[in-house]
């Protein structure tokens, strides 16, 4: 089964996003919307003791000083924060209580983390996710790594009445592609196997990584690709120190959303690429349907991507703004 | 659809007719009072009503259940408390209905019963009984809360789960049956909150309320499946469009301040500029940050800070909670 996740957006692609209010848009960073772990056992619908399994990065310092962990639809309350080990304060913060099998993914929710308390002259601001398949093929090649027909919706909206969410789905232009390079240079990579596959400029500022050889990991954005030859072409340059006599494996990353100046300017909603703002719920389902010209976006492969922006809206006279916090869920199909 | 092992889907709505929807056949309302109380929530029980299910042209439901079954229900459970015996003062546990499946012959064998129990501590326990005279209790669940049920066996073993916890079989009676429906045919009705003992001293209605009763003819114990029926749904394991789907959820939490610091302000007549601690600018219009009062309020009242002549009042003489306007300038 596929696995997705949430991660903040950046002006840069590769880039850790350490300050999650400039989640506004672009590529997709390197950072998880939150720290996340795993359940250690199963947690009842009732039950106050979590055992957390420690974090892959051997630390516990990003949970320090956190409020809340959220599994599932479930927003829990904890006091202090040490280790692994809690009793929690609170169950069901927000009013739903869900049961937690071991394994389960476990969000630390760092309080003022993506959206804040600026606002522009019509009381709304705005922010980006990246919805990613971070699925591997590896280690069990025959089990389904696609995620099918991705549909997104608000489970739950703000608690605070005076506070408002709605979102609107981004696609990408380009979908991720992995391949081998039959020449490059430091402004360029050719794949001739690509000749009269995509259009010109199909891959137009997507960030393409070399993964392999004294290269790997470094990457270009693609400034355009050429169909008649296959070449992707960089706006920078790669270093000369790298050796250029060895066959390059590569990939391009899904090319980035569309990036907003600042959180409170809106980006443009209603086109091909992104829907309106909307308020889906789990019967009305926000969604992009299948086109025949395009790559299915719907369905999220190994790396794929799908942008989710949302905008808040308080009103005007509120007095205070607590219990604000809203549960997005993504439902897909495992099967075609 | 529904899969394949499914038999009986019993969710209550607002509507004043109930429908079993395997069978798509009507449940019939039965006792003394003919109205139910039925939600979104669930079905209220009552003390003087009961529900009948005879399935499709009254022939009971067509469960093929042998010797596996998986029943489960949400359950918002209530005490009434502990009985006295009249004649030795000693306590009693109060016995009450919730669901029984029964076959359809004129003796009416119990094949399935599921009964509730009230217990000293305050809490309750859930019994299950089946015909061959085998019964085992659930561990005490607290009362004045939702549960959810979930009750599975084969011919070996019978296991109950409350809130997705398998409970440890408390009083058990007899030996579970190979087969539970042995010597009968499969075709059951059904009652809801209906005592096939009559009642007593320690044998009385349930007041609780009951949703999403569902049973297969199979035993599955799947922790994830459980999961998903309780926190998805139930059809998220019995019907087709959702089987096959998963569910990513985030909540996504953020929380403005109650105060914010301002160690500077100008105003160039258009706009409010706001100078804070932090060192965070905002830009704000007159309206927008009267109306804001978050920095104006209470506080400032408190001490003093906002002299009674510059607070805006309506026509009652009530605080506005704008500011009013002095010789022209406001005084911040």
């Amino acid at each position: 089964m596929a696995t997705l996740k949430l991660y903040l957006t950046s002006l840069e692609p590769d880039l850790n996003q350490t300050v999650y209010s400039q989640s506004i848009g672009g590529y997709v960073s390197n950072s998880l919307v939150y720290p996340e772990t795993t359940l250690s056992s199963t947690v009842g619908l009732y039950d106050v003791n979590l055992s957390l399994a420690t974090p892959s990065s051997g630390s516990w310092s990003e949970w320090q000083g956190i409020e809340y962990i959220n599994i599932g639809s479930e927003l829990i309350k904890i006091p202090s924060f040490v280790n692994g080990s809690i009793v929690v304060s609170q169950r069901a913060y927000n009013g739903i209580y869900n049961v937690h099998l071991s394994g389960d993914v476990v969000r630390a929710a760092a309080s003022k983390e993506l959206l804040n308390d600026v606002f522009n002259d019509s009381h709304k601001q705005y922010r980006c996710v990246a919805i990613k398949n971070v699925s591997t093929n590896s280690s069990d090649p025959s089990q389904e790594q696609i995620a099918y027909d991705l549909e997104v919706f608000i489970k739950q909206n703000s608690r605070n009445v005076n506070s408002d969410i709605q979102i609107a789905l981004e696609k990408p232009s380009s979908e991720y592609i992995s391949g081998v390079s039959t020449s490059w240079s430091t402004s360029s990579v050719v794949d001739t196997s690509l000749i009269a596959a995509y259009e010109d400029d199909y891959f137009k500022d997507a960030y393409l990584q070399i993964t392999n050889g004294a290269a790997s990991g470094q990457g270009k954005i693609v400034a355009s690709f050429d169909r008649a030859t296959g070449a992707f072409t960089f706006y920078n340059t790669f270093s000369e120190d790298y050796n250029y006599d060895i066959v390059p494996t590569y990939e391009v990353l899904p090319s980035p959303a569309q990036r907003i100046k600042t959180g409170t300017i809106s980006p443009n909603v209603g086109s091909d690429n992104v829907t309106h703002f909307f308020k889906p719920d789990e019967f009305t389902t926000l969604t992009f349907f299948e086109q025949a010209s395009v790559f299915n976006v719907s369905n999220l492969s190994p790396n794929d991507v799908m942008y989710v922006w949302i905008e808040r809206t308080i009103e005007k006279g509120s007095e205070k703004f607590l219990d604000n916090d809203f549960v997005l869920n993504l439902r897909y199909k495992v099967v075609e | 659809m529904f899969i394949n092992s499914l038999k009986f889907l019993l969710r209550f709505g607002n509507s004043s007719t109930i429908t079993e929807e395997v069978s798509q056949t009507g449940i019939i309302v039965l006792g003394d009072n003919s109205t139910i109380s039925a939600s979104d929530s669930g079905y209220l029980m009552q003390n003087d009503q009961y529900l009948f299910g005879d399935g499709l042209s009254s022939n009971g439901y067509n469960t093929s259940i042998t010797d596996e079954y998986t029943l489960g229900f949400w359950l918002y459970p209530v005490s009434p408390g502990i009985a006295i015996d009249p004649v030795t003062g000693n306590l009693l546990s109060i016995e009450m209905p919730v669901i029984a499946f029964v076959d359809g012959s004129s003796a009416e064998h119990s094949i399935i019963e599921i009964t509730e129990h009230t217990k000293t501590s305050g809490n309750n326990s859930l019994r299950v009984s089946e015909r061959g005279g085998y019964s085992a209790d659930s561990e005490e669940y607290e009362p004045g809360k939702w549960h959810h049920f979930w009750i599975t066996r084969n011919s070996t073993e019978l296991k109950i789960f409350v809130d997705a916890i398998e409970n440890t079989l408390q009083d058990e009676v007899g030996t579970i049956s190979e087969k539970v429906t042995e010597g009968l045919e499969s075709f059951l009705y059904t009652y809801v909150n209906h005592s096939l003992d009559g009642y007593g001293t320690a044998i009385a209605k349930n007041g609780s309320i009951i949703d999403d009763i569902f049973l297969l003819n199979v035993m599955n114990s799947s922790q994830s499946d459980i999961q998903r029926v309780i926190n998805d749904g139930v059809l998220y394991m019995i019907d087709t469009i959702y089987t096959d789907t998963n569910v990513v959820k985030s909540d996504i939490y953020m929380e403005d301040p109650e105060t914010i610091t301002v160690n500077s302000m100008i105003d160039d007549l258009s706009y409010i500029f706001v100078g804070r601690n932090d060192g965070k600018i905002l830009r704000g219009s007159p309206l927008f940050w009267e109306t804001r009062r978050s920095f104006s309020d209470d506080e400032e009242y408190v001490s003093g800070g906002i002299p009674e002549s510059l607070k805006g009042k309506d026509e009652n003489d009530n605080d506005t909670g704008f500011l009013k306007l002095s010789q022209n300038t406001i005084r911040l």
